[in-house]
């Protein structure tokens, strides 16, 4: 079978692609980093050459400004014809952690406009503090292609985050929501739910169901002494559904 | 032209709502809101361009961007907080960057200040606020309203270099000159420092006496330690052990040990005592930053794996109005150390092994702060690297500032109520994002033949780092090739400065340009500022002309410009003299007082609970759960699991080699409340616990490296007596176990002198890691009960020895000596006990620690939502006496608590020996049987007694 080329984005303080190269590697695709600033900005790479995209965790450029938004003002404004591209061509991508931070600031989470004209926030924890836990996941029914199979199943992932509060807009659709913390409909009992957020969203995506963001880390959940190895199966249903 | 921008929240603004409850918390009763505005001052560029960097400064969803401040003075007092200008923002190549996306020209530079505003305070309150909570003088400022800017880039003018003449000052002037340049030097040293003077011929410069104070201090020359020849009674130990797997030791950054598979792990721990006593948030901050760079700067570049925070507070509880003078609560330490362990680790990924927090009131003056460090590197790259004459001496990551001058000699001289007024600026701040960029591009570079060598810079900046790389050969360094942060900075205060987040690489001249597209790829700044060189001297110049290309350097460049330093390193290396210490003889042994017995069902249950709750070892997760634990994908154990996650962990376990259960295994013992009652029975416990939690889980005892760190009072002559008695029990028990100590570090600081003269001296203080391997994780025996019915055995060395325990501090008694196990009785029953795991015999296990039998059982139970029922009449009988307080609370050190299925329990008491306790129950409950009495306790209530006193301490 043909192993997807999956690019996995790397900008200065993100602190997960090793362990995320690592979990497409065992789910069948054939990962690469791919330097923001060296190879996209320069021009030594394009989205383009990519079936899949990835964003790891971590703080990229020192969350300055805000969580995310260095990264995704430089996707915007200076990759935005390849953005665009690669979302038309239908090019799953997933943003975990900080990475889904840098798809909302981006506009592509929840989705609902334009590039560049974010209209959500993964704000501060409630608790007021980073929050570094195992949690249970409740695949919801969505059209997700990264849980493609999933739903009703329930996952056991580490979180690790100081914002991870999702707040959308009005224009929200519920069906966008792939993932709950502590229940199959979600919970806002802490530390069930670590941060807060309503209904106990943890992961959404866009209307197409290619883009999907979450806060916990499953590419941390990857080998079985490793806790578990439920992680794993979000990565296998995406690479699965593009070969 | 400067134009000014101000953000704000338009809904919930969270973080000002943490600090207006932070602050009705600490007393500001009458605070109705917190108001915070965000100010960014832009250089180049005028409002309508300004205007076009909305998408970068705010967020339409939740933030609000306009030219003038919405903050009106009548909604109470406003303050403004931004950097000094001198200092460059750490965030302004984030906005630049921002701002070449959004195609904004013209923009030169940028400020961003913070304005609070505090509704319900009155102007004096709400300043003290600020000073307290929300200002670092160090590098920050308060902005007036009138302040006129005619531009934002720091500006500053270098002095000369400038000689000091020594050759001809009598004591007294001496003795005037190290105090007027907070030297720290004592008469015997400022009389060597003469000496050298006289013996060049020549008055020495600035940098050359400032270079001296850092190398003589303790911290960097451990003084004491080596007076008391106890560095090499250690070093002696290790050689003379020879370690089949003990790859480095003692001599780099971190020692190392092989793992498997071609892979070595690196241990170090590291104490970051007086900045943390003065400023416990930056203090903790540059304590993690600088033993990670230890791990990056061992053998060729090590990758950090494991981290560890480990600390010594006063009681968090004490009455704020019998707090010395110049000391900071012990509550504001706790809490602000949390917070700085949380925002240096999570940003660099390094998954968090141990967070412990130990609480003794000698800590109240000066607190103890600890952080190790495991690293992951080639077997074959783990070797210190020496560089070589024409290899170029590249500076790497942050840029460098007036950060942490002097503080090599502050951290080894004591704190006086003075420390926090005078020495203030030896206070380093970090950004991990500095670190953590190079902290990916090291192990490239490695692997790429780039790093003849690497150090890191900590303590005396660039002229310890550059010391001794260069000792060998000679070094030659333009320090105006240095970038910096701070303008007008002075040749002596670049060569000291100990601005974090800096490396010095040791590149071969074929390998610069490849180094230069590594660094460039992933973004850390790097500068060549010199070339090691044949001459055997340490050769310092200020130089701005000198702008040649480094490949063309001869092999010793000539001295151009001003010279800061010239001196050969025989010079540097000898001359300091060590103070002379005549330790006591031994006191005598402390006699043993039994206590009285503890008896009655109520009265047993009621100390249960009290030791439970003690702040050593009740639950500590509200801090643990800060860190992150889970980063890199490699953790099996954390320092918290079983069902609710809350469960202490007795060891640290990872597997480093992905795909593989491969283990690099960790534990920590630290026990502070030991050091009063015999510091060398401490060492000895410390040893024997941090291995015996290691044989639990699975570890070979003959596979187990151990990492040192001591801190004591500032040594007198009864301080030199307890501390060579426990540095030589640490010798003579490691070569008893075999077990080397690889790396270690050692810090006699730990005393307050008060304004009015009182002292106040830490315990004497050792805190032991033990680092090893295991071939398989999945093998790993775990914590928690498993089954009820399963029988549980105490086994190892049981004594009824109630000295040092929480018990004995919570009966306010002298309950006599520590337990004292003996050593070759440890080695046969860690043998027994590896053979009893081999054969799959044992179910769970956990040593015995600070609280004893109960707290064991108790987590035990917690991490599997089980109970257990312990019957101690055999226990107690066995330890002679009618009391069961020995059985429940004695800290058996060596002694584990162990699950076995029932039909193997007489078996197995008879073999390893041990005695049957009880047995594990379905429910949620401890039910305990004495000689006497029989009680139950719900899990329940137990764990709402366990839950409650840190999180009060730590809010």
């Amino acid at each position: 079978m043909r192993r997807p080329k999956v690019l996995v984005l790397y900008a200065p303080g993100n602190n997960c692609h090793h362990e995320l190269l690592d979990a497409f590697r065992i789910a069948g695709a054939d990962p690469e980093l791919v330097l923001l600033t060296a190879d996209l900005l320069r021009g030594r790479r394009t989205l383009s050459e990519g079936d899949m995209l990835a964003i790891p965790g971590g703080f990229s450029f020192g969350d300055h400004i805000a969580a995310g938004r260095i990264f995704a003002i430089d996707l915007i404004h200076r990759l935005k014809d390849q953005l665009r591209e690669a979302r038309e061509r239908g090019v799953p991508m997933i943003g975990i952690c900080n990475g889904f931070q840098i798809l909302v600031n981006t506009g592509l989470l929840p989705g609902g406009g334009e590039i560049g004209f974010p209209d959500a926030l993964v704000d501060r924890n409630a608790s007021a503090v980073f929050e570094s836990r195992w949690v249970d996941l409740y695949v919801q029914k969505s059209g997700c292609l990264w849980t493609k199979g999933l739903a009703g199943e329930r996952m056991r992932v580490p979180v690790a985050h100081g914002e991870g509060r999702v707040i959308l807009p009005d224009t929200y659709d519920d069906r966008q929501t792939v993932f709950r913390y502590g229940a199959p409909e979600g919970s806002e009992d802490y530390p069930a739910n670590p941060n807060g957020s309503r209904d106990g969203i943890a992961g959404i995506c866009d209307q197409s169901g290619l883009i999907l963001g979450l806060m916990p880390h499953p590419e941390r959940a990857i080998y079985p002494w490793l806790g578990n190895d439920d992680g794993i199966r979000i990565f296998r249903a995406g690479v699965d559904a593009v070969r | 032209m400067i134009t000014q921008l101000c953000s704000r929240r338009t809904g919930d603004d969270p973080e000002a709502d943490i600090l207006h409850r932070k602050l009705l918390h600490e007393g500001y009763t009458s605070l109705t809101q917190v108001r915070i505005e965000r100010v960014f001052r832009l250089e180049g560029i005028g409002p309508a361009e300004a205007l076009k960097l909305a998408p970068l400064l705010c967020n339409p969803s939740a933030e609000s961007l306009s030219e003038s401040s919405e903050l009106t003075p009548a909604d109470g007092p406003v303050f403004e907080v931004g950097y000094q200008r001198a200092v460059t923002d750490p965030e302004l190549p984030s906005v630049l960057r921002g701002a070449t996306a959004l195609r904004v020209s013209g923009l030169e530079w940028v400020r961003i200040a913070h304005r609070y505003q505090f509704t319900g305070l009155d102007e004096k309150s709400a300043a003290s606020v600020v000073h307290r909570y929300l200002y670092n003088p160090q590098v920050q400022v308060l902005i007036t309203p009138d302040d006129a800017w005619d531009t934002l880039k720091p500006r500053g003018e270098a002095g000369p270099v400038e000689t000091i003449p020594l050759r001809n000052l009598d004591d007294a002037a001496l003795a005037a000159l190290s105090e007027g340049k907070r030297l720290f030097l004592n008469g015997d040293q400022m009389r060597a420092l003469r000496e050298i003077s006289v013996s060049i011929g020549r008055d020495l410069t600035d940098a050359e006496v400032e270079m001296f104070a850092q190398t003589w201090s303790d911290h960097c020359f451990h003084t004491t330690w080596k007076s008391l020849g106890l560095l090499r009674a250690l070093w002696d130990a290790t050689t003379a052990i020879d370690h089949p797997l003990v790859l480095s030791v003692f001599e780099d950054n971190a020692g190392a040990m092989e793992f498997y598979d071609g892979w070595a792990l690196t241990l170090k721990g590291e104490t970051h005592n007086s900045p943390t006593a003065v400023s416990p948030y930056g203090g903790i901050m540059t304590k993690h930053g600088g033993v990670i760079r230890d791990t990056l700067g061992c053998g060729q570049g090590a990758k950090p794996i494991g981290g560890s925070t480990v600390m010594g507070v006063g009681d968090p509880f004490m009455d704020w109005n019998d707090l010395p003078r110049g000391v900071l609560h012990p509550k504001t330490i706790l809490s602000e150390s949390i917070r700085g362990t949380a925002d240096y680790t999570n940003p660099m990924g390094i998954p968090m092994m141990f967070p412990v927090y130990k609480f003794h009131r000698g800590y109240t003056g000066k607190c103890f702060a600890l952080g190790h460090s495991i690293g992951f590197i080639p077997a074959d790259r783990s070797a210190k690297g020496k560089p070589r004459t024409g290899d170029l001496a590249l500076l790497i990551g942050g840029l460098t500032g007036m950060d942490g001058l002097h503080g090599a000699t502050v951290s080894s001289s004591s704190m006086t109520s003075e420390t926090h007024v005078v020495d203030a600026a030896h206070v380093q701040i970090g950004h991990p994002i500095e670190e953590r960029k190079f902290m990916e591009a090291i192990p490239i570079l490695r692997d790429a033949d780039c790093l003849r060598a690497i150090t890191d810079l900590g303590a005396a900046g660039l002229s310890s780092a550059a010391g001794e790389m260069g000792a060998e050969t000679g070094i030659w360094i333009n320090l105006a090739r240095v970038p910096l942060k701070t303008e007008g900075m002075h040749a002596w205060e670049i060569w000291i400065s100990e601005s974090q987040e800096r490396m010095l690489l040791c590149v071969p001249p074929e390998k610069l340009k490849q180094t230069r597209s590594i660094l460039d790829d992933y973004e850390v700044p790097g500068a060549v500022i010199g070339t090691f060189t044949d001459s055997g001297r340490c050769q310092v110049i200020f130089d701005p002309a000198e702008t040649g290309d480094p490949l063309s350097w001869p092999k010793r460049p000539p001295l151009s410009g001003e010279t800061a330093v010239d001196l050969d390193f025989h010079t540097l290396r000898k001359g300091c003299p060590l103070p002379v210490f005549s330790p006591d003889s031994p006191g005598p042994a402390p006699r043993v007082i039994p206590p009285p017995p503890l008896t009655g069902a109520g009265r047993i249950g009621e100390t249960i609970t009290r030791v439970l709750s003690d702040l050593n070892i009740c639950d500590q997760s509200p801090a643990g759960t800060q860190f992150d634990t889970t980063v890199q994908g490699i953790t099996v154990e954390p320092p918290f699991s079983g069902i609710s996650g809350r469960m202490p962990n007795d060891v640290w376990i990872s597997a480093p080699i992905r795909g593989k259960p491969f283990g690099a295994a960790a534990s920590m013992a630290f026990t502070p409340r030991y050091g009063d009652v015999d510091p060398a029975g401490m060492a000895k416990l410390m040893i024997i616990e941090s291995i015996t939690r290691l044989v639990c889980a699975g570890v070979s005892r003959t596979e187990i490296t151990l990492c040192d760190n001591f801190y004591t009072p500032r040594v007198n002559s009864r301080m030199a007596r307890l501390l060579t008695d426990m540095v030589d029990a640490c010798c003579s028990l490691s070569r008893t176990f075999g077990t080397p100590f690889i790396s270690g570090k050692d810090s006699s600081s730990g005393t307050f002198i008060g304004e009015d003269g009182t002292r106040l001296d830490i315990p004497p203080t050792l805190a032991v890691m033990a680092l090893g391997r295991m071939p398989d994780v999945t093998q790993r025996v775990t914590k928690p009960f498993k089954k009820a019915g399963n029988a549980l055995l105490l086994a190892g060395p049981l004594t009824a020895r109630l000295g040092g325990s929480i018990y004995a501090d919570l009966i306010a008694s002298d309950c006599g000596p520590l337990p004292d196990p003996d050593p070759e009785e440890m080695i046969v029953f860690w043998e027994l006990l590896a053979d009893a795991r081999e054969q799959g015999l044992i179910k769970s296990a956990s040593p015995l620690s600070e609280g004893g039998l109960i707290r064991r059982a108790f987590e035990m139970a917690l991490g599997s939502g089980l109970g257990c029922s312990l019957d101690l009449s055999t226990l107690q009988r066995k330890l002679g006496g009618g009391d069961p307080a020995p059985a429940l609370f004695g800290e058996m050190i060596g002694a584990v608590l162990l699950e076995v299925d029932p039909l193997d329990g007489d078996a197995l008491a008879a073999s390893l020996p041990a005695v049957i306790a009880g047995e594990v129950t379905g429910s949620p409950e401890l039910r305990i049987t004495t000689v006497k009495e029989t009680l139950s306790m719900t899990m329940d209530e137990l764990a709402r007694a366990w839950e409650r006193p840190f999180r009060e301490a730590a809010q």
